[in-house]
């Protein structure tokens, strides 16, 4: 686990944060990115408003409820994401961006593991990171659509708990829904 | 009773009288805790078969005894069998309670992402889960349609309830395959064809319609949105009907009198009329944006009135999309809408019997007109060769300034001048390729039958040219035989439907040329330009 995230960009702003992982790992983040985890940015601003001045660079903003894997992904995504003070693209740019970024999605989460999503789905809430949260709740929901029973339960890993009879009357009462729905 | 067997075989041996074991009172529970910890630490599913049957045979002597002996085993064991299962779903619901990661909202939030069918699987996985999906952001966009019938009355009722005042969008009915999309150049025949077939299958059918009474939506299956004093359908945006073989005119107009604040109402294959149904919309839906109407019926609902059109026009000013399909429609009437609402981009007629194409002079250049950018004028039988060209005139001199996509297909050809039954769509006379040349922006989709099937416009300009001749009279000759149209489905066009504009038509054409600029219609008296001011009857 590497413990830097990427190279500082010269145009971008300088500004740097150091998030700190529930694994102590370190990960130094642009001011840009980190902004998104709205979090960060509640703490970065209360830190700003204490008497001592805060030189971003050196407050270490600990997040012990994401683990340092789960974090590496989150800030990816929100590297790939259009930044809010760059400068407007012509339309072709935009359109190049947009399916580099259609690639990079579909790459992060064709390897996903049903368990490493939902983790990404948490943290991204305690980080209130709203893009990623979107993104990855959305990415869940395509994981489960049409999909069976089954494989809803063993995608999440939890255990059927139905009595035999609740079971019965619930196939009863969504005949409708149980048919023609591949097992996968 | 039990114990005293497994204890004392012998003992049990000696005693004459079973009935004497089973008023026998229970042991104390520490006994039994005893036992049953024994039994289930030393035993194996083998031994324990094993046993039963050399106690079976150790009785062989009484068959009462024998019989007895089965019955608590059957009675013990289930009872054994039905404490084990509830204590595995037990530790199931707090595994899954302790294991799932995302808090409630998060999980309501992934839910009401899901389609309608994929939330009942999600509900039908455990019980937390079902628990979760009955919060009302998961019913907000609730859709039943199905390929067949299966879904009935309560299923609405049950969803239409758990959504509350979260209902946003409401699908239901019968679309047979993936649903076309209104703006796709797929043919449209596709819905009309399939749902006559499709609903055919389900009527005819004696078998499947005894079976499946109880999965038939009837004509209320829509009164849950007007139940609690119209709560849920207060909210409602989208509503989009398919092929509801029993709705009728006032279920129908009873649901959207629930409806303020729909936006997106899509209508096809239900038997209702077109004027009651406009009517109803213009009372209740005065923010409605899109409107899709597909004739059950087609070229036979004669229904639209100008007095109809004129209350749509002015009650719902929002609209931005029409699509009115297979009705019988006149262009005088369609001109008052399509010139009266000021913001429709989106215009779809196709399979519309009557509608010759004169609704279109003049209409590319004023309010009305020039903001179109979806015209469909697909497979309408007495669209008229020269109306067309008229129109292709028009965009090629840069009227109708935002269109996109015109679409003037046919399969049968256009109408010549004549008489209709004539077919006709030769490119001197329709400038197909001026236009590609002009505006370059509009896609005009322009297909006529020609050999083989779809051509896209390059070649279809090269060929309409090529056998400019040949084709047509080939073609009117197709014609003459009434068993062309008969034959095709009945889709294809009735060939008594006259074009019914015939009478009323010569007037509207009169009118159109003595008022050299717009004919306009004093609705609001707020339109621009108005060179001539004409009342049109209806």
């Amino acid at each position: 686990m590497s413990n830097t995230s990427e190279n500082p960009k010269p145009s971008s702003s300088s500004a740097k944060m150091t998030l700190k992982t529930s694994d102590n790992e370190l990960f130094e983040v642009e001011e840009a990115v980190a902004m998104k985890f709205c979090t960060v940015k509640q703490y970065f601003e209360d830190e700003k408003d204490s008497d001592v001045a805060a030189r971003g660079s050196t407050t270490v903003i600990p997040l012990p409820n994401v683990h340092s894997a789960v974090l590496a992904t989150l800030i990816s995504y929100g590297k790939k994401l259009p930044q809010s003070n760059a400068v407007a693209d012509n339309h072709e740019e935009e359109e190049t961006k947009k399916k580099e970024r259609k690639k990079y999605e579909q790459g992060l989460l064709k390897n996903l593991m049903p368990g490493e999503l939902l983790d990404l789905i948490s943290a991204a809430n305690y980080l209130d990171f709203k893009e990623g949260l979107e993104f990855f709740n959305q990415a869940l929901a395509d994981h489960i659509q049409n999909k069976s029973v089954e494989y809803v339960r063993k995608f999440f890993g939890i255990k059927n708990d139905y009595e035999p009879h609740e079971e019965e009357k619930y196939r009863e009462e969504y005949a409708w829904a149980f048919e023609g729905v591949d097992e996968d | 009773m039990g114990t005293l067997l497994l204890h004392n075989p012998i003992s049990m041996a000696k005693r004459p009288c079973p009935s004497q074991i089973s008023p026998a009172a229970p042991p104390p529970l520490n006994q039994m805790d005893e036992l049953l910890e024994t039994f289930l630490s030393s035993s194996s599913s083998l031994s324990v078969d094993l046993s039963f049957d050399r106690l079976l045979e150790s009785r062989a002597s009484s068959d009462s005894d024998q019989a007895h002996l089965i019955d608590t085993a059957v009675a013990l064991g289930s009872a054994l069998l039905h404490a084990a299962k509830r204590s595995a779903r037990k530790r199931a619901s707090s595994h899954n309670s302790l294991y799932w990661p995302l808090p409630r909202e998060l999980t309501i939030n992934v839910f009401s992402m899901l389609d309608t069918q994929s939330l009942c699987y999600a509900a039908a996985a455990c019980s937390m889960f079902n628990k979760y999906a009955r919060d009302p952001p998961c019913y907000a966009n609730i859709d039943l349609t199905t390929i067949v019938p299966k879904v009935n009355n309560a299923v609405v009722s049950t969803m239409i309830h758990r959504a509350g005042t979260s209902l946003q969008s409401l699908k239901l009915g019968i679309v047979p395959g993936p649903i076309v999309s209104p703006g796709s150049c797929q043919p449209l025949v596709y819905s009309i064809r399939n749902s006559v077939d499709v609903s055919k299958f389900s009527w005819n059918d004696k078998r499947s319609r005894q079976g499946k009474e109880s999965s038939i939506l009837t004509r209320s299956c829509l009164s849950p949105l007007v139940g609690d004093n119209g709560a849920p359908g207060t909210l409602l945006r989208r509503l989009h009907l398919y092929n509801i073989e029993r709705m009728d005119n006032t279920s129908l107009c009873g649901a959207l009198s629930a409806c303020p604040s729909l936006l997106d109402l899509e209508i096809v294959g239900l038997h209702v009329e077109l004027r009651q149904t406009l009517m109803s919309v213009s009372a209740n839906c005065h923010l409605i944006e899109r409107l899709f109407f597909e004739s059950s019926k087609t070229g036979r609902d004669d229904s639209l009135k100008t007095p109809t059109c004129t209350d749509l026009v002015e009650n719902c000013p929002h609209l931005t999309s029409l699509a009115l399909r297979g009705f019988k429609l006149h262009d005088n009437k369609v001109r008052v809408l399509v010139k009266g609402f000021r913001k429709l981009r989106y215009v779809d007629f196709s399979t519309s019997y009557s509608i010759t194409g004169g609704f279109l002079r003049n209409l590319g250049s004023s309010m009305g007109g020039n903001l179109l950018e979806v015209l469909i004028l697909r497979d309408c039988m007495h669209l008229k060769e020269v109306e067309v060209a008229r129109l292709l005139t028009a965009v090629i001199e840069g009227d109708y300034k935002c269109l996109k996509h015109l679409d003037i297909s046919n399969k049968e050809g256009l109408a010549s001048e004549g008489d209709w039954y004539d077919r006709c769509y030769k490119s001197s006379v329709i400038p197909i390729k001026q236009v590609l040349a002009e505006r370059p922006d509009v896609c005009l989709l322009a297909e006529f039958p020609t050999e083989g099937s779809y051509i896209d416009i390059d070649q279809m300009a090269d060929i309409v040219q090529e056998s400019d001749v040949g084709l047509p009279s080939q073609l009117s000759s197709h014609i003459s035989d009434a068993s062309m149209f008969t034959s095709s489905s009945e889709s294809s066009y009735n060939s008594d439907q006259g074009s019914g504009n015939e009478d009323g038509h010569d007037a509207n054409y009169v009118m159109y040329e003595e008022s050299s600029d717009e004919v306009e219609i004093d609705l609001n008296g707020g339109f621009y330009g108005a060179q001539a001011e004409v009342s049109l009857a209806s």
